[in-house]
C-alpha cells in the first residue's frame, strides 16, 4: 500500500472514530444545552444566563462538524434515512431557533425549542446506521441543497408554530388576570410575535429555495416527471400559504392571536398533508 | 414620629465629626424617611446605646416629641444581620422593597468623607452591600411591581416590547393614573395624550406630564391610533362603550390595546375585554398582580436568609472585631 493510500487509510480511520463519538456525544450536548437554558429560564442563575448563548454555538459547531464527517465519509449528504434526517431537523431547528434569538436579542424560548432539537437528536443517535451504498441520485449536490432546505423550511414551520403556542398561553394568562410562570418567565407578547414572525419568514425563504432547487433539479434527477406530483403540489400549497400570511401581517390585517391560531393551523395543514402525501401518493420522492 | 427623626445630608455632615466625642471610633448615620440608624464601634467597653440615642434626639430636638422607647438597640453581630436584612428589604413594609439600599450607601459615603468611617464600617457595609447583590441576583426578592401604579407598567411592558412606540392616552386628573403615566415616562413612553371633560385640567394635565392636551369630545377618535388608555373620571355611564372600542378597531393597525380602568364607577364598559385584540384591568385586577408579586417575594424569604447566613459567617470569619462579637457589646 502506497504511502498515500496509507494516508487515506488513516483519515478515514479518524473520522470514523470522530463520527462514533460525537454521535455520542451530541445527544449529551444537548440534553446540557437544554438543561443550561432550562436553569436560566426557571431559576434565573446568572452563569447560566451568561453561558446559554455561547453553549447553543458550541453545540451548532459540533453538530456541523459531525454532518459535514458523514457527508465526507459516506459520499452523500446525511438525508438518505430518517434518524439521518432526524440529526439534520435537530440541526435546522437549533440553527432556526440560533437566528431568531439574535434578531429578537430574546433568549428566554431556548429551554422549549431546544427540547425539540434534543429529542430529534436522541432518537437520532440511537438508530442511525452507517450507510455508504445510497442510490446515485443521493450523492447530487442539488438534492442535498433540496433537502437541507426543505428540513430547515420545516423546522422554521415547527418553530413558528411553538412560538405560537406560546404566545396564545400568556395572551390567555393576561386575559385572564394570572400571574403564574408564564406571564413572569416568558418574553412580552409583541416579542414572541415578532419571534413568530421570524420563523415564518425564514420557512419562507427556506422552501422558496428548496422549491427552486428541486424544480431545477428534478428533470435532471427523474427526465420526463411531472410537475403536478402531490408533493411537488402539496409544498407549493403550504409555501403559498405562508406567503399570504406573511402579506397579510406586514399589510396589518392579521396581528396578535389571530396570527399565531393561523400559524399553528398551517403547522397542523403542512405536517398532515405531507404525512398523508408521503404515505399514499408521491412515487418518485421515494428515493430507497 | 418617623419623619421627626429624619437628618437631611447637611444634618448627617453636620453630626458625624461629633461621634468621636461620645466615644465612637467608627460610625455611619444611615438616614430615610422611615429610618434613622446609627451603625456604631468603639474600643469603649462599657459605651452604651442610650447615651447614643439620647444624642440623636437632642440634635433632632424630639426629646419631648419622640420617647426613647420608640428607639432600639442592638449589640454584636445582631447589627450585621439587621443591616443585611435592611439591605436586602427584608426589614421593609413590603418585602423585598429595598429603596433604602440608596440611602446605605449614601450613609457610607457621607462617613468616609467625613473620616469616620473606619475598616470595621468598611467591611460591615461592603459585606451588606455584598449581600444585597446577591439576593438581588440570584432570587426573586426584588422582582415586580408592589404598588397598583407600578403594576399598570409592569403589565404594560408583559404586553408591548418597545414602549418608546406607544402612546399613551390619559383621561382624567387622579393621582393613581397620574402616577402610572409618571412611571410610564420614566421607562420612556412615546407620546402621551391628555384629556378631561374639563378643558383646563386637560391642559394642567398635560404639562404636569409633559404631553399633548386634546379635547375630550374627540378623544374617542384617537384610538386607533392609542396603545394604553389610563383612565379616571368619576363619570357614568361608561365614557368608552365597548362598540366605541369596536369602531377603533376596525381601522386600527397598531394591535393590541392596553385598558387601565381606575374610575368610580367604571369608565370603560367591562364587555370590551371580549375584544380579542383588548386588554382590560381594573383597580381589582391590578391589585391581585401586586399581591402575587409580593406572595412571590415572600417565597424568596428562605433563600434570601441563607445568602444572609452565609455572608454573616463569611463576617465572622474575616478576623477581629467580627469573631469576638457574637456575644459581647460592640
Amino acid at each position: 500500500m502506497s504511502k498515500f493510500q496509507q494516508k487515506l487509510r488513516h483519515q478515514k480511520g479518524v473520522r470514523a472514530i470522530l463520527i462514533t463519538v460525537l454521535n455520542i456525544a451530541l445527544p449529551l450536548l444537548y440534553f446540557a444545552l437544554v438543561w443550561t437554558y432550562g436553569k436560566s429560564f426557571f431559576r434565573d442563575l446568572p452563569w447560566a444566563k451568561r453561558t446559554r448563548s455561547t453553549f447553543l454555538f458550541v453545540v451548532l459547531a459540533i453538530h456541523f462538524i459531525f454532518l459535514l464527517a458523514r457527508t465526507v465519509s459516506f459520499g452523500h449528504p446525511p438525508v438518505t434515512s430518517i434518524p439521518e434526517i432526524l440529526s439534520m431537523l435537530a440541526f435546522s431547528v437549533s440553527v432556526t431557533y440560533s437566528v431568531i434569538e439574535r434578531r429578537s436579542k430574546a433568549k428566554e424560548t431556548g429551554y422549549f425549542i431546544l427540547n425539540i432539537a434534543f429529542f430529534f437528536q436522541l432518537f437520532s443517535s440511537i438508530f442511525i446506521r452507517d450507510v455508504s451504498a445510497v442510490p446515485e441520485i443521493m450523492k447530487s449536490v442539488w438534492f442535498g441543497l433540496h433537502v437541507s432546505d426543505a428540513l430547515l423550511g420545516y423546522a422554521s414551520i415547527t418553530i413558528s408554530a411553538a412560538y405560537g403556542l406560546l404566545y396564545l398561553m400568556l395572551y390567555h394568562e393576561i386575559k385572564a388576570h394570572r400571574f403564574g410562570v408564564i406571564y413572569k418567565k416568558l418574553p412580552n407578547l409583541e416579542t414572541l410575535e415578532r419571534m413568530n414572525f421570524i420563523a415564518i419568514n425564514l420557512a419562507f425563504i427556506f422552501l422558496s429555495v428548496a422549491i427552486i432547487a428541486g424544480v431545477a433539479w428534478l428533470p435532471m434527477a427523474f427526465p420526463g416527471h411531472s410537475y403536478a406530483d402531490p408533493k411537488l403540489i402539496g409544498t407549493a400549497s403550504i409555501w403559498l400559504m405562508y406567503g399570504v400570511g406573511i402579506i397579510s401581517r406586514m399589510r396589518g390585517l392579521l396581528r396578535g392571536r389571530s396570527l399565531m391560531v393561523l400559524s399553528i393551523c398551517a403547522f397542523g395543514v403542512a405536517a398532515f398533508s405531507m404525512t398523508l402525501i408521503n404515505l399514499f401518493f408521491s412515487d418518485f420522492h421515494r428515493f430507497n | 414620629m418617623l419623619e421627626e427623626a429624619f437628618f437631611s445630608e447637611a444634618e448627617v455632615r453636620a453630626v458625624l465629626p461629633e461621634l468621636k466625642s461620645l466615644g465612637i471610633s467608627q460610625g455611619v448615620l444611615v438616614s430615610s424617611f422611615d429610618r434613622t440608624e446609627l451603625y456604631a464601634y468603639s474600643d469603649q467597653v462599657d459605651l452604651l446605646c442610650d447615651s447614643l440615642v439620647y444624642f440623636l434626639r437632642k440634635k433632632k430636638s424630639i426629646e419631648t416629641k419622640v420617647p426613647a422607647t420608640n428607639f432600639f438597640s442592638m449589640y454584636g453581630t445582631h447589627v450585621a444581620e439587621h443591616l443585611f436584612n435592611v439591605a436586602t428589604g427584608l426589614d421593609s413594609m413590603i418585602v423585598g422593597d429595598n429603596h433604602v439600599l440608596a440611602q446605605i450607601r449614601a450613609g457610607f459615603e457621607l462617613a468616609r468623607q467625613a473620616g469616620v468611617a473606619g475598616p470595621v464600617m468598611k467591611k460591615l457595609f461592603d459585606t451588606a452591600l455584598r449581600g444585597s447583590e446577591r439576593a438581588c441576583d440570584t432570587t426573586a426578592i426584588s422582582e415586580g411591581a408592589i404598588s397598583v401604579s407600578n403594576a399598570a407598567v409592569e403589565l404594560a411592558q408583559h404586553i408591548f416590547d418597545d414602549l418608546k412606540r406607544k402612546t399613551t392616552l390619559v383621561i382624567g386628573t387622579g393621582e393613581t393614573v397620574q402616577l402610572m403615566a409618571q412611571y410610564l415616562k420614566e421607562r420612556g413612553i412615546g407620546v402621551l395624550y391628555a384629556t378631561h371633560s374639563t378643558a383646563e385640567k386637560a391642559e394642567t394635565l398635560a404639562n404636569t406630564l409633559g404631553g399633548v392636551a386634546i379635547p375630550f369630545e374627540v378623544f374617542r377618535d384617537e384610538l386607533p391610533n392609542i396603545d394604553i388608555v389610563l383612565s379616571s373620571l368619576q363619570a357614568a355611564p361608561f365614557i368608552l362603550s365597548k362598540q366605541d372600542i369596536k369602531n377603533a378597531e376596525r381601522i386600527r393597525t397598531r394591535g393590541t390595546l392596553l385598558l387601565i380602568d381606575l374610575g368610580m364607577p367604571h369608565n370603560i364598559d367591562p364587555f370590551a375585554t371580549e375584544l380579542e385584540q383588548v386588554f382590560l384591568y381594573d383597580l381589582d385586577t391590578l391589585a391581585t398582580l401586586v399581591g402575587e408579586n409580593i406572595s412571590r417575594r415572600r417565597a424568596e424569604l428562605p433563600r434570601v436568609q441563607a445568602i444572609i447566613a452565609e455572608e454573616l459567617a463569611r463576617l465572622e470569619r474575616s478576623g477581629k472585631p467580627w469573631n469576638l462579637l457574637k456575644q459581647s457589646r460592640t
